[in-house]
C-alpha cells in the first residue's frame, strides 16, 4: 500500500507536520495538562486545517503536534486502515513528514483512530490518538456549556444517572450503544469518542495513553495508562458489552472481536465481519487463508 | 555550538516529557540536546530545555536562581514569553535552593487553578542533583513510594538533592484535587521525572523483592 505510487512530499511548501511551532506548542501544554487531569477537556485553540471539521482535525492536529522522524503512524477509520477518511489523513502526514506509516498495529507507535481502539492490546510506548465528534458527556442532558462545566466543577452528574435511569424505566435496559458516559480516575465523567462499548474495557488500566481530540468543540483530554476507568452502572444492571450469539466473522472465524452486520443481497442472510481490518488480515494470514 | 532545533528537538523533549507525565516516576533521559544549551542561558541546561520546549508569547514564567535576570533575558528573547510574578506565572523554573520560607511561599503562591478551570495551574520545574535508581545508595537520596494515575500499583522512586520539606508541601498543595500545581524534577545529568498532580507521594524505604 505505501511506496508503490508516487506520492507528493510537501516538506520544503509546508512547516515538519503541517502546523506552526506556535500551534503545536500550544497543544503541547495542553495534552500535558490533560494527563495531569484525567478526563477533564482543556480548552484549546483548534486551528483551521485542510479536511472539514467534523472529521477528525482534533485527532489530526493531536497527531501533528505529537509525530516526529521516530515514529511509526497508523490510521483507522472504525476498524478499517482503507476507508477514506483514514487514506486522506495518512497521506496528509506522509507528505508533511516525510514518515513511513502501517498498517501492523504493533509496528505503530502512534496510531490515529475514529472510533475504534484495535483489537490487539497496545503497549506502553504506543500513543492512541481518538477523534472526538461530542467530546461533553452531557451535552445531550444539558445544551449550556456554562452549566456542564460547572456540573463538572460540582462533579454534579446527576442528570446522567438520572437520563441512564430513565433509559431503564423505558426501555428496561440502558440503550446507550456508543460514546457510554465514564468516570475517569473516580472523578471526571468523559465521553470515551463513540467507540463500541466492546472497547470500554480496553481504557481501564490500561498500558498506553489514550489522548481525545475534539477539533471543532476545541477540547483535549487524555486517559493515562494504569487509571481507572468506570462505566457508569447500576448494581442490578451492570455494564455489559455487544454480544451476538452465535456470530462470527465470514473471513475469518473469530468469535472473539467486534464484528459488523452485513447483509447479503443475494441470498437474504446476515453475515459479519471484523471491525478491525489490520486484526482480521493478519488471523487470515497465521492460518494460512490470505 | 549547534542550535536548538525549535522544530524536531522541540518535539523530541515533548515527547519524553508527555511520557514521563503519563507515567510519574519514571526516569526519561533528556539525551545530548542540553548540550545545545549556551552558558547565558545562565539556568541548568535540562531546565532550559523544557523552557524552549513549552514557552513562548502564549504563557508566561517565573525564575529562581542565583542570576534570575539574565535567564529571564535568555528566555524571554529566545521563546517571547514574558516573566511574571510567582502567583501568576504559567511556569515556574527552580534552580537554586530554596530555605523553608522560600519554599512555602512559592508552594502556596503558585497558581492551582480553579473548580471551572483546573487547567490553569502551575507547572514547576525544580533542579535536584539526582534522580536515581532506588537501592543505589547514594548518600543524602530520599525513597519515595509512588501511587496514582500512571502507576501499575506502586512506583519507587529516588531523589538526591530534593529537600524534605518539598514532599509535605506538594501533598497539602495537592490536597484539594482537581486543583493542585504538576511538577517536574530534572537531574543534572538530563534525566527528567514527573509528579503530575494526581501522584500521591510517600516518604520510605524500597521494599525489597526477595
Amino acid at each position: 500500500m505505501n511506496g508503490s505510487e508516487t506520492k507528493p512530499v510537501w516538506l520544503d511548501t509546508y512547516n515538519f507536520a503541517f502546523l506552526d511551532e506556535g500551534s503545536k506548542r500550544e497543544i503541547r501544554r495542553k495534552t500535558l495538562k490533560a494527563v495531569a487531569i484525567p478526563g477533564y477537556q482543556v480548552p484549546f485553540a483548534s486551528r483551521e486545517m485542510p479536511i472539514a471539521r467534523g472529521w477528525g482535525t482534533g485527532g489530526l492536529q493531536l497527531t501533528l503536534a505529537l509525530i516526529g522522524r521516530g515514529d511509526r503512524l497508523k490510521v483507522i477509520d472504525q476498524g478499517s486502515d482503507d476507508s477514506v477518511n483514514a487514506v486522506s489523513i495518512r497521506r496528509l502526514v506522509e507528505n508533511t513528514t516525510g514518515i513511513e506509516t502501517t498498517v501492523d498495529t504493533a509496528a505503530a507507535t502512534l496510531i490515529q483512530t475514529r472510533h475504534r481502539i484495535p483489537e490487539q492490546p497496545l503497549r506502553a510506548g504506543q500513543i492512541l490518538v481518538l477523534q472526538v465528534p461530542l467530546p461533553e458527556p452531557l451535552r445531550l442532558i444539558e445544551p449550556r456549556e456554562e452549566v456542564t462545566r460547572r456540573q463538572h466543577a460540582e462533579m454534579d452528574y446527576s442528570a446522567m444517572w438520572l437520563a441512564l435511569y430513565e433509559d431503564i424505566v423505558r426501555w428496561g435496559d440502558i440503550t446507550v450503544g456508543h460514546s457510554y458516559p465514564c468516570l475517569a480516575h473516580g472523578r471526571y465523567l468523559f465521553s470515551p469518542s463513540p467507540i463500541p462499548r466492546w472497547d470500554i474495557p480496553k481504557l481501564h488500566q490500561a498500558a498506553c495513553l489514550y489522548l481525545f481530540g475534539a477539533g471543532r468543540e476545541k477540547r483535549i483530554y487524555a486517559i493515562p495508562p494504569y487509571t481507572d476507568v468506570q462505566p457508569l452502572s447500576f448494581d442490578d444492571y451492570p455494564f455489559a458489552v455487544e454480544r451476538l450469539a452465535g456470530a462470527c466473522c465470514r473471513l475469518c472465524g473469530s468469535t472473539s472481536t467486534f464484528l459488523y452486520e452485513i447483509d447479503d443481497a443475494a441470498s437474504g442472510q446476515k453475515l459479519y465481519q471484523c471491525s478491525d481490518t489490520a486484526y482480521c488480515q493478519q488471523r487470515r494470514q497465521e492460518r494460512g487463508q490470505a | 555550538m549547534a542550535r536548538f532545533d525549535m522544530v524536531h528537538d522541540a518535539q523530541d523533549v515533548y515527547r519524553r516529557l508527555l511520557d514521563a507525565m503519563a507515567r510519574p516516576g519514571k526516569i526519561n533521559d533528556l539525551g545530548p540536546v542540553r548540550e545545545k544549551i549556551p552558558p547565558e542561558a545562565a539556568l541548568a541546561p535540562g531546565l532550559a530545555v523544557m523552557a524552549l520546549t513549552l514557552l513562548d508569547g502564549e504563557v508566561s514564567f517565573a525564575v529562581l536562581s542565583q542570576a534570575p535576570e539574565a535567564a529571564e533575558r535568555y528566555l524571554k528573547w529566545s521563546t517571547r514569553s514574558r516573566p511574571a510574578p510567582l502567583t501568576e506565572a504559567d511556569y515556574i523554573f527552580v534552580d537554586k535552593h530554596l530555605n523553608a520560607g522560600e519554599t512555602a511561599a512559592l508552594l502556596q503562591g503558585a497558581k492551582r487553578g480553579t473548580l471551572l478551570r483546573p487547567d490553569q495551574s502551575a507547572t514547576l520545574f525544580l533542579a535536584v542533583t539526582r534522580l536515581a535508581a532506588p537501592g543505589e545508595g547514594v548518600p543524602g537520596t530520599i525513597h519515595l513510594r509512588l501511587k496514582g494515575p500512571g502507576i501499575p500499583g506502586e512506583r519507587p522512586g529516588a531523589v538526591v538533592g530534593l529537600p524534605r520539606l518539598w514532599i509535605a508541601g506538594r501533598c497539602q498543595v495537592n490536597s484539594e484535587y482537581p486543583l493542585g500545581i504538576d511538577m517536574v524534577l530534572v537531574d543534572s545529568a538530563g534525566r527528567i521525572m514527573a509528579l503530575p498532580r494526581t501522584t500521591t507521594v510517600e516518604e520510605g524505604a524500597p521494599v525489597w523483592d526477595m
